[in-house]
């Protein structure tokens, strides 16, 4: 049997991959696929917690992480293609408008 | 026995595919990384009895997700020459301190809690599959479910409102 | 979990199958060297008119915007299909006004011209 400070470490260790890239990284699309790692990782603790718990329930709410996910991803992909219609850049640091 | 081979081999699959996404140049080399390690964590949820969700994963996340990402990058054509050379080294070790010290606390957290909850292994028969999911989600979860029914329309139009012009 | 493990050995079999077709033809195929004339860009005999990857139209974004959203819904349907007998009419409605909202979507992008193709 797996246990549940494997599963968490391995969680936790997807989740700060997807916080080092998304500092690190200035490409706006590997910094939303960051948070998408990010997701995944709270994904797994739900789903590892599901198990040990012997509930469901976290399932569930794993399922809906993903739905919001998908949903996520078409708007902030349109927002991408909107911003790189305008300013023809995906890098961050060049998307400075609103800074003061 | 064989359940542990099976986690560690594709718990290291998924970190080695980690890494390696957030650290290319290319966006779509990035994205076929990242596909490889949500494939692989879809591989752990069959492990941790979480059959429909194992499915789920691989259809929106590997199937559509990540599908979406590549085509944006056809989309916008990206190439290296627009991508570009994004070095800034003071960020970078920024970012390789924060996170260690958040790898850190994880760990300190983990470590300081007993973490028992439990049947493991003693789960009632059905666990994890679509049917005890549809039974929960059309029960309990009917309000949340009509709640993402809703989410999902506004990002239709969200999405269509933002993209949809016809650019010149 | 044991059903998986026909899943399992696919994957073992397919990893091994590519891993040795690859390993194989690096060890045992003839070598030989990239030239100049080699890397070039060929295209039936002739120099080839376009850089290739050009800009897709926005249009496809739409269609694929659909594709997402309307697989987001199978998804949430399926469990419904398997629990049928057992969610009864409580469910039935669930369901109903679930695909109910989403069909608003569909209008939405039908008249805006979404599905037109132009």
């Amino acid at each position: 049997m797996i246990s549940l400070h494997q599963l968490l470490l391995l969680s936790a260790v997807l989740f700060v991959i997807g916080i080092a890239g998304f500092i690190t990284r200035r490409n706006i699309i590997i910094m939303f696929m960051s948070v998408e790692l990010m997701l995944n990782a709270a994904n797994l603790a739900l789903i590892s917690f599901a198990n040990h718990s012997g509930s469901m329930d976290a399932q569930l709410i794993a399922l809906f992480v993903m739905a919001l996910a998908a949903a996520e991803v078409a708007v902030g992909l349109a927002i991408i293609i909107t911003v790189f219609r305008n300013k023809q850049t995906v890098n961050v640091d060049e998307l400075n408008i609103l800074k003061w | 026995m064989a359940e542990q081979i099976l986690f560690y081999l594709f718990a290291v699959i998924a970190i080695i595919s980690a890494l390696s996404a957030v650290t290319r140049k290319n966006p779509v080399v990035s994205a076929v990384w990242l596909v490889s390690c949500m494939c692989s964590l879809a591989v752990i949820y069959v492990l941790l009895e979480a059959y429909f969700l194992a499915a789920v994963q691989v259809i929106v996340y590997a199937g559509a997700v990540l599908m979406l990402f590549v085509f944006v990058i056809m989309l916008l054509n990206l190439r290296t020459g627009i991508i570009g050379q994004f070095r800034n080294l003071g960020l970078k070790f920024m970012g390789l301190v924060l996170t260690v010290i958040i790898l850190r606390q994880f760990y300190t957290a983990f470590k300081g809690t007993s973490l028992i909850l439990g049947n493991a292994g003693g789960l009632e028969p059905g666990f994890g599959e679509a049917r005890a999911v549809g039974e929960l989600l059309f029960t309990r979860y009917v309000y949340p479910l009509e709640l993402i029914s809703i989410l999902l329309l506004v990002a239709i139009v969200g999405a269509l409102v933002l993209a949809g012009k016809e650019s010149s | 979990m044991h059903n998986f493990l026909a899943i399992l050995l696919t994957l073992v079999i397919t990893a091994i199958t590519v891993g040795g077709a690859l390993l194989l033809s690096a060890l045992i195929g003839p070598k030989s060297k990239m030239t100049r004339e080699k890397e070039r860009p060929f295209e039936c005999g002739n120099v080839p008119f376009e850089e290739p990857g050009k800009q897709f139209p926005i249009h496809f974004y739409v269609v694929a915007i659909l594709f997402i959203v309307f697989d987001i819904e199978v998804i949430f349907l399926y469990p419904w299909i398997s629990s049928f007998g057992t969610v009864g009419r409580y469910g039935f409605a669930g369901a109903m006004f679930f695909i109910l909202i989403l069909t608003f979507g569909l209008i939405y992008e039908w008249l805006r011209g979404g599905l037109e193709w132009h």
